[in-house]
Formats: C-alpha cells, sequence, structure tokens
C-alpha cells in the first residue's frame, strides 16, 4: 500500500473533525455563513477521493466522481435560486454526497465519511425550533453523540452496511440476475457510461488541438516579427558600419587637418573661390 | 502624509538594496536585511484603500518568504547570485504601483514593472542565450506590454494632464462613454490579467522564467491588471459593455484555463494556466460588481486575491525547488518527491488542502465568501446562476488539476533521476522557504479578518464567535503538518530512496 493512502486517510479524519466541529458552531449560531462552510467542507471529502483516484490513474472513476460532484453543487444552487430553502437544498446535497460515497470502492474510512456528510440533516429540523427549546437540545445531545460514536466504532458501521449487503443488496442482484434484467441493464450501462466517457474524451482532445493550432498560429505570428526584428538588428549593424566607416573618414580628415596645413589652406582657398564665383553668377542663372 | 510613505518606501528600498550588497559578503545578514526591509513595507506601508492595502501586505509577504529562496535558486541554477536584485527591484516597483496616490505615478512605476518584469522573463537568454526564453519574452511584450500601455495612454489622455498629476487615483471621475475606447482599455487590462483573448503570452513567460519571477508574475504582477480592472469599474464607463467583457471573457477564461491545466504534464505550464483560470474568475466577480455595484464583490475580490497569491507563490516554489534538484519538470517523469522529500511533500499536500477549502485558510474563507455573496443575489437575475455555474466547473476541475500537480510528489513513479542538484545549505534554505510559504495559506487569515472583518460579518456579536472558531481550526489544522510528515518519513525508510 502506498504511503499516500495513509496520508489521505489522515487528511479525512481531520476534515471529518473540522466539518463536525463546524456542524457543532453552525447548530449553536444558526448562522447562513457557517451552514454554508459545512457544505463547503463536506465537498472536501469527495475532493480526497478524487485525488485518491487521480494518483491510482483510475480516469473513469475519476470522471464519475466529478460529473456526479458538479451535478450534486448545480443542484443545490438550482434549489436556492428556484426560492427553495437552503435548508432543503442541504437535505438534498447530503443525501446525493452520501450516494457518491457509497459508489466509490470502500475503505474503512467510509463510514465516518458517510456520517459527516449527512450529519446536515440534523441541521434542518434544529435550525427550525427555537434556541432554548427541549428538542432542540435533546437534538444536538443525540448529534455529538452520533458522530463521537461513528468516530470510534467503524467497525461496527461496516457490519451494518455488510448486513445491509447480505439482507438488502445481494437479494435484490440476485433476483435480479434471475430475471436477466441484470445481465442485460448493466452492459448496458457500461456500454454507456464509456461511450459518455469517449465522447467527453475525444471532445476535451478535439477543444485541446483547437487551442493548440491557435497557438500555433500565434507562435506564426510571432516569428514573424521576430524575423522583422533580426531584420531591424542586421539593419542595425549595417548602420554600424556606416557609422565607423564615416568615423574613419573624419578621423583621415582630422589627421589632414592636423599635419597638411598648406594642402588645407589650398583646399579653402579653392572652397572660398568657388562659392564667390557661385555668388557672381548666381543672378544669371 | 504624502512625505510619510514615500519616506517608508524608500528606506525600506535602501535596506533591501543594501541587504543585496551584503549579500555578496555575507549570505545570512544581507537575507536578513532584506526581510527586516519587507517587514518595514509590511508594517508602515499603506494603500490607498483597503484592496491596494491587501495587495502591497499580500507583495511584502511573498517578499519575505522569496529571500532566501531566491538566494539558494540564483546560486544553484545559476552559480551566481545576479538574480535576486532584479526580483527585489520588481517587487518593489509593484508595491509603488498598489501604492500610487496619482495617476501620473500608477503610469509611472507601471511601465518601470513591465520593463523589470521583460528583463525577468528574458533572464535565461541573457544568463546562458536560451533562445525559449528570448521568444517568450518578446510574446510579452507584443502581448502584453503593448495592448497595456495603450490602454493607460488612452486613460491618461481622457483624464488629462493636470488631473493626472494633482488629482488622488480614487477621486478621478474619467468619463469614457465612447464604447470604443472602452473596448480597447478593457482588452489593455485583460491582457495584463491574462484573460482570453490576450492571454497566451502567460504560459510561455511564466514556464521560461526563474521560479522566484514566475511567483511574482504569476502571484502578483496579474493582480495589477484586477486592480487597473478595479480602478476602471469606479470611472464613468458604459456598465453594459464592460460589464458583458468582464463577465463573459472572464468565465471562459477562468472554464478554459482550468480545462488547459488539467492537460498539461509541466509543472510549471500547469499552473501558469492555472492562473490563468484563476485571472478568469477575478474577473468575473468584477464583471459581477460592476452590475450590481454591490462592495461583497469586492470584498470576495479582495479575498481570492490574497489566497491566489498566497497559494500560487508557493506552488511556483515548489515547482522551482524541483527542477532544481531533480532538474526536471515533466509529471510523467516524477512521482517520487515525498521519497525524496517529506517536508517538501507535507508543504504541498498542506497547500493543496487549503486551496481546496480546508479551514480556516485563506483558501475557503476566500471561496466561501464567493460563492455566499452569488447566492446572496441569486433571485436577482439569471446572471449570477450562470456565473455560478462557471465557478462550480472551475472549481471542479480545478481538483483536478490540484490531484494531478499531487502526482508529482506522490505518483507510482520510482526516482531514475540523479539528483545533483544544489548543496545541502541551499536546499535546506529551499525548504524553508516553501515551508514558510505554505504556511501563511493558514496565518494570513487572521491578517484578512483583521482588516477586513467589517466587510465580511455584518452581523454583531458574531465577530468574537468567528476569532474563536478560527483559532480553534488554526490549531487543529497545524497539528496536521507534523502527522503528516511522520507518515511520509516512514515510508522513505531513513531517508534512504527506495
Amino acid at each position: 500500500m502506498g504511503q499516500y493512502i495513509v496520508v489521505l486517510k489522515v487528511i479525512n479524519v481531520f476534515v471529518i473533525i473540522v466539518e463536525l466541529f463546524l456542524v457543532i458552531i453552525a447548530l449553536m449560531n444558526m448562522n447562513l455563513f457557517f451552514i454554508e462552510a459545512v457544505f463547503k467542507v463536506a465537498l472536501l471529502i469527495v475532493y480526497l477521493q478524487i485525488i485518491n483516484h487521480v494518483i491510482l490513474d483510475e480516469h473513469v472513476k475519476v470522471l464519475r466522481v466529478l460529473l456526479s460532484i458538479t451535478s450534486m453543487i448545480i443542484l443545490f444552487y438550482t434549489i436556492v435560486f428556484l426560492g427553495g430553502e437552503l435548508l432543503f437544498a442541504l437535505i438534498i446535497l447530503a443525501a446525493y454526497l452520501m450516494l457518491v460515497v457509497l459508489s466509490t470502492p470502500r475503505n474503512k474510512l467510509l463510514p465516518p465519511n458517510v456520517i459527516a456528510l449527512i450529519t446536515p440533516i440534523f441541521l434542518v429540523p434544529l435550525l427550525k425550533m427555537k434556541r432554548m427549546d427541549v428538542l432542540y437540545a435533546f437534538f444536538l445531545v443525540a448529534t455529538i453523540m452520533v458522530m463521537q460514536t461513528t468516530l470510534t466504532s467503524t467497525k461496527f458501521y461496516s457490519s451494518i452496511l455488510r448486513i445491509f449487503d447480505d439482507k438488502v443488496a445481494k437479494p435484490i442482484l440476485d433476483r435480479l440476475k434471475e430475471s436477466k434484467v441484470g445481465d442485460y441493464i448493466k452492459p448496458l450501462l457500461l456500454k454507456h457510461i464509456k461511450f459518455s466517457c469517449t465522447k467527453i474524451t475525444n471532445l476535451i482532445t478535439k477543444i485541446n488541438n483547437e487551442a493548440r493550432n491557435l497557438e500555433l498560429k500565434l507562435y506564426s505570428a510571432i516569428r514573424i516579427l521576430e524575423d522583422i526584428l533580426q531584420v531591424a538588428v542586421r539593419t542595425e549593424a549595417k548602420l554600424e558600419e556606416y557609422i565607423s566607416e564615416a568615423a574613419r573618414l573624419v578621423t583621415k580628415l582630422e589627421f589632414i587637418v592636423e599635419h597638411h596645413f598648406v594642402l588645407m589652406l589650398i583646399l579653402v582657398t579653392i572652397m572660398l573661390l568657388i562659392t564667390i564665383i557661385f555668388y557672381l553668377i548666381s543672378p544669371l542663372i | 502624509m504624502q512625505v510619510g510613505w514615500w519616506s517608508n518606501i524608500a528606506l525600506a528600498t535602501l535596506m533591501i538594496l543594501a541587504g543585496n550588497v551584503i549579500l555578496h559578503k555575507s549570505a545570512l545578514f544581507g537575507n536578513v536585511f532584506k526581510i527586516i526591509g519587507y517587514i518595514y513595507i509590511l508594517l508602515f506601508t499603506k494603500g490607498v484603500d483597503v484592496f491596494s492595502n491587501t495587495l502591497i501586505a499580500a507583495s511584502s509577504i511573498t517578499g519575505v518568504s522569496l529571500t532566501f529562496y531566491t538566494y539558494a535558486y540564483s546560486k544553484s541554477k545559476y552559480s551566481s547570485i545576479s538574480l535576486p536584485p532584479l526580483i527585489d527591484l520588481f517587487l518593489i516597483s509593484m508595491i509603488l504601483v498598489f501604492r500610487s496616490g496619482t495617476l501620473i505615478e500608477f503610469i509611472t512605476f507601471w511601465l518601470l514593472t513591465e520593463l523589470i518584469a521583460f528583463f525577468l522573463i528574458a533572464y535565461d537568454y541573457m544568463v546562458s542565450e536560451d533562445v525559449k526564453s528570448m521568444r517568450a519574452s518578446v510574446k510579452y511584450l507584443v502581448f502584453s506590454m503593448i495592448p497595456t500601455d495603450l490602454a493607460l495612454f488612452i486613460i491618461l489622455a481622457l483624464a488629462g494632464f493636470e488631473d493626472a498629476f494633482t488629482k488622488h487615483i480614487l477621486d478621478l471621475s474619467i468619463n469614457i462613454s465612447n464604447p470604443l475606447v472602452l473596448v480597447v482599455i478593457i482588452l489593455g487590462f485583460f491582457a495584463k490579467a491574462a484573460v482570453i483573448p490576450l492571454h497566451f503570452w502567460l504560459p510561455d513567460a511564466h514556464s521560461v522564467a526563474p521560479s522566484p519571477a514566475s511567483v511574482l508574475l504569476s502571484g502578483l504582477m496579474v493582480k495589477m491588471g484586477i486592480y487597473a480592472l478595479y480602478l476602471l469599474s469606479s470611472q464613468i464607463v458604459d456598465v453594459v459593455v464592460s460589464f458583458t467583457m468582464m463577465t463573459f471573457l472572464g468565465g471562459l477564461t477562468a472554464v478554459y484555463g482550468a480545462a488547459q491545466a488539467s492537460l498539461q504534464r509541466d509543472l510549471k505550464r500547469l499552473l501558469a494556466y492555472s492562473t490563468t483560470s484563476e485571472t478568469g474568475v477575478l474577473s468575473l466577480i468584477a464583471g459581477l460588481y460592476v452590475l450590481s455595484r454591490d462592495e461583497s464583490f469586492i470584498t470576495a475580490i479582495i479575498l481570492y486575491s490574497l489566497a491566489h497569491a498566497v497559494y500560487k507563490s508557493f506552488m511556483f516554489m515548489d515547482s522551482g525547488y524541483i527542477e532544481v534538484t531533480i532538474h526536471t519538470r515533466n509529471i510523467n517523469e516524477l512521482g517520487f518527491v515525498s521519497k525524496l522529500s517529506p517536508m517538501q511533500t507535507t508543504n504541498t499536500l498542506m497547500s493543496i488542502i487549503s486551496y481546496l477549502g480546508m479551514p480556516p485558510s485563506i483558501g475557503f474563507l476566500a471561496k466561501l465568501y464567493v460563492f455566499t455573496t452569488i447566492s446572496k443575489h441569486l433571485g436577482g437575475s439569471v446572471v449570477y446562476f450562470l456565473a455560478l455555474l462557471v465557478l462550480v466547473l472551475k472549481v471542479v476541475v480545478s481538483v483536478l488539476y490540484n490531484a494531478i500537480y499531487l502526482k508529482a510528489h506522490l505518483g507510482k513513479q520510482l526516482s531514475t533521476k540523479m539528483f545533483t542538484g544544489c548543496s545541502r545549505r541551499d536546499e535546506v534554505a529551499l525548504k524553508t522557504s516553501c515551508f514558510t510559504s505554505s504556511l501563511y495559506s493558514y496565518v494570513i487569515i487572521i491578517y484578512a479578518l483583521s482588516v477586513l472583518q467589517g466587510r465580511i460579518i455584518v452581523q454583531p456579536g458574531l465577530v468574537e464567535l468567528l476569532y474563536a472558531t478560527i483559532a480553534i481550526l488554526l490549531l487543529v489544522s497545524l497539528t496536521l503538518y507534523p502527522l503528516i510528515y511522520i507518515v511520509l518519513k516512514r515510508g522513505t525508510n531513513g531517508g534512504v530512496l527506495t
């Protein structure tokens, strides 16, 4: 067993403790902020399962949990949006979460997880009552007891689940097998799941390819820009060459000025003469 | 008062720069000097409003956690310490952008920040002539700098020089009535925040830049775009145009970025695309603020920005650590980091679960506040419901890419790489910085509550309860650190790789 499984379990236990703590706070204060906090932490339990499946490379399971959790959160807010109560939404959420957790492979932490997820249900009757109600106190104590028992006696709950499996689930499955409905439904269901998985994967790949194409086009645009920049750099280099050539000429001229004074004098005289002649003949042009 | 903040920042800058000089003689004293400088900014520099204040705090906190990290990273990867001064200048220029009192200060420091960012992205080209980084920096220049500068200069022209120099930035009332001009301005700021359609410079830039630079580019620089959008939303703008652009393009970026991140196998590219997704969310919330003018959305943006800055800083630091020690960023080749360093994996796990919503982390508070604020408005318009739908999709996909990132630490792959990265002392410096950065995700909630308590909790008498709850949960959560570490340490067989 990988070390990460132990780590994820440790985190899971912590998340459950924090969840239960928040449930108690929410019960005591009946505040919307804390109720949504309970919802948020409940989701974390499912997130941890996704992480587990991703590390194990169980892609189909990841997809299944992802789809479930998306539909669950959307369902939650749809009820709120349609004017339903937040608490009603919480009940449905808790039931849905429980289904999600139950549909994934079992481990020793499953019962506490389930209980941590369904505890928001306890909020509903309690939040409807007044603070100092006797029933309120009763429900509060009952909730805390259930939580504590759950955390300490996981074996008890797993045995309940086993009994549920033996007494309820197995007979129903056997019946279905006998009537051959199960044989028909299961492959059909698997086929549909596989089909939708392939479709989604294809869609994602297609989107990715399109994005790649777009990026490639942009890359080519960048390359054109790079070419332009390179041309600019080359032009600059050529310009530098010309400038250095000009600088050499100037240096030569300076040398002539300094060392050939008579020559320069003759040159200047010639230039002066040209200028005078130009001025003299300019009115005639 | 004006002299006050200038002198504070000037003094802190001097301390930080002096620290960089001392670094050449004594690494410990130099870095400590720099940390004091950043703490000085955190304590004595107040922003122009709550958002600016939070961004300054996030910047200085990141500065503290990056100090030793940058030194060790630069020494291990480039065998020199030329990177830390550039990183410090970049950070200080960003702090100055967030603290700017007038429009002209804002534009000046913005340009300075962009220029330093350009050199940071092209750093590998300057050091080892890596063409990739040059290409990425040109991409950044064309698709981020030019559109943003165009937007800034249009705003300067509309505000007029007199107002730009004299009026306080929050008192400006620029009339941007022309829809075309508004579109150009918003696109300019989108380019900085890496929102679709000008998002593609970010994955390249963030993946080729040195890790400390990626921390700042992703954690803080993209927030400059969001901060500019926030300042823009208080001007006289066409509500329909600005709202439609911010929500539609923001929502699209949020989902697209998250989907792209889940398909990446390069650690830094994964993180870069996730940043695109997060800025999409921030732009979406800004759009909802423009529509509703409800201040709660601004509080949501502040909290989300803070959470993202802290979380993303750590993640990029972690990817840098992996790059320096294992010499690969490919997730398919990794999967054994927990065996190499249980401490680093513990930090990553704590950071990821805080981001996913473990109370009392800042990630939990930010996401909770965003969802609560939107659900408050659900009865108002169908737009809020659609926004919520987009956020749900984004959150769910974000779980996926976080899990993929975690595969680098906890995957099934066995060690096949040589570890000749850095000296023991530098590795300790890198790991310690990562630990402090990961711890901030939990501790910073105290800062967030102290600054924003009036905005978050409106019900009287609930603040005390919230503080007590946070304190208890903080203690409970922090005991998780040693527990995870012990479990992972057992798996390494006394430090020997299996």
